[in-house]
């Protein structure tokens, strides 16, 4: 368990002598969550890069432009819609794991939100195991999709409205790769999920 | 490739969808997992297809709205749902817009959007009013929203054949069904449908295949 943000947990970590060099995890934490509470409320005026990006259909997938990696894990087709509701929203994403050990989504963290909690995929073998919330996994070579109706980040609490165009930032933290930064554009409510992104 | 996709993850996610942990027991509707290519829908078909439910409800302005007399011989599209839900509700009701700016008059002035709540202690008729203009402010028919006490939408429910919802209506049906002008759903959509199935499939029901 590592609250270190920029590199992997490693064992080697406790050899290194050097105070300062490790964060305590409580500061980075709290150092975060200021910077992403501020992110989530900027409007950004930028729009969703990627509008230029060709799509192709080769057998390896192609890195979609928003594609965050850590170590094994890549996040992508990260977006937020437009909420219909004044308090809560949805964010959606893809995490690829290209290793060969699982790992899992355990929670996330939104400036823009009061509360984050994670609403899994439906179960694909069993029905009634779904839309639970609680850890997302993400298994060793496989990639996981939180679309609509297959599970989403659950933003509740609202600190001000999502206009499209505006940007959500998403602290994402998994079990073994740790913590992801990832910027959701906001689309509008009847738009298409963008490049990259399942719908 | 899309479709057999689709309707597999259809026959998993038409049984319920929102946003609770609650793990839904309701039996599951009768779903046709094969895939459409051949048949007449894009969207999900129904087998056996499903008789235009009757149920009365309470309208967003307060007034008792009997479904199957208001909508009678009318191509009906039925969704249950909360406005608290920040995931499958929105998007399909704006799924369900998308689709009918692509259709042409008068077929789309000609399409009834019903909205039920299962989640009628919130969901009051100014509330499911408000929400709903986030979709049909620029379509020629707006769209109705529904509440009544929980027994009502729980009977509603029933009488649609989609399982009722649990956990205060937040674990609820993804099913949207329409109905065609004789009165019976032969087809519906849940996550993994697009707003071009729904689209596509429009005039086919209306014409009656």
């Amino acid at each position: 368990m590592t609250a270190a943000l920029a590199t992997p947990a490693r064992a080697r970590d406790d050899d290194d002598p050097r105070p300062g060099r490790r964060l305590h995890p409580g500061i980075v934490a709290a150092v975060l969550a200021v910077a992403l509470g501020v992110a989530g409320l900027v409007a950004g005026a930028r729009t969703p890069s990627g509008g230029a990006v060709p799509t192709t259909e080769a057998a390896a997938p192609a890195m979609p432009p928003d594609a965050v990696t850590r170590g094994d894990l890549t996040v992508s087709g990260v977006y937020v819609r437009e909420p219909a509701s004044p308090d809560v929203a949805a964010a959606y994403l893809s995490v690829r794991n290209s290793g060969r050990e699982a790992d899992s989504l355990e929670s996330a963290y939104a400036g823009a939100a009061r509360k984050t909690t994670l609403h899994g995929q439906p179960g694909v073998v069993s029905p009634g195991a779904h839309a639970g919330s609680g850890p997302v996994a993400v298994p060793a070579g496989g990639v996981v999709t939180l679309a609509p109706g297959r599970g989403h980040v659950m933003l509740e609490g609202l600190t001000g409205p999502l206009r499209p165009g505006d940007r959500v930032s998403l602290l994402l933290r998994f079990a073994r790769a740790g913590q992801v930064l990832v910027e959701a554009p906001v689309i509008a409510i009847g738009a298409a999920a963008p490049d990259g992104a399942t719908s | 490739m899309r479709r057999v996709h689709a309707a597999l993850l259809a026959v998993v996610a038409a049984l319920t969808a929102g946003c609770s942990s609650a793990a839904p027991s309701a039996a599951p509707p009768v779903l046709s997992a094969s895939p459409t290519a051949a048949g007449a829908y894009r969207g999900l078909q129904l087998d056996p297809p499903q008789p235009r439910p009757t149920f009365t409800l309470t309208d967003t302005s307060g007034a008792r709205y009997d479904f199957a007399a208001r909508t009678r011989r009318t191509p009906t599209l039925l969704f249950f749902g909360f406005t608290h839900c920040p995931d499958i509700c929105p998007t399909t009701l704006a799924d369900v817009a998308t689709a009918l700016r692509g259709v042409p008059e008068p077929l789309r002035s000609s399409v009834r959007v019903v909205f039920v709540t299962t989640d009628p202690a919130r969901d009051t008729g100014p509330v499911i009013a408000a929400w709903l203009r986030n979709f049909d402010e620029d379509l020629p028919r707006r769209f109705t929203g529904l509440t009544g006490t929980v027994a009502q939408v729980e009977a509603a429910q029933a009488a649609a054949r989609v399982p009722v919802a649990t956990d205060e209506g937040q674990t609820h049906s993804a099913q949207l069904l329409l109905y065609g002008p004789d009165d019976y759903a032969r087809v519906s959509y849940v996550g993994g449908s697009s707003p071009d199935d729904l689209r596509q499939d429009l005039p086919t029901v209306v014409k009656g295949a």
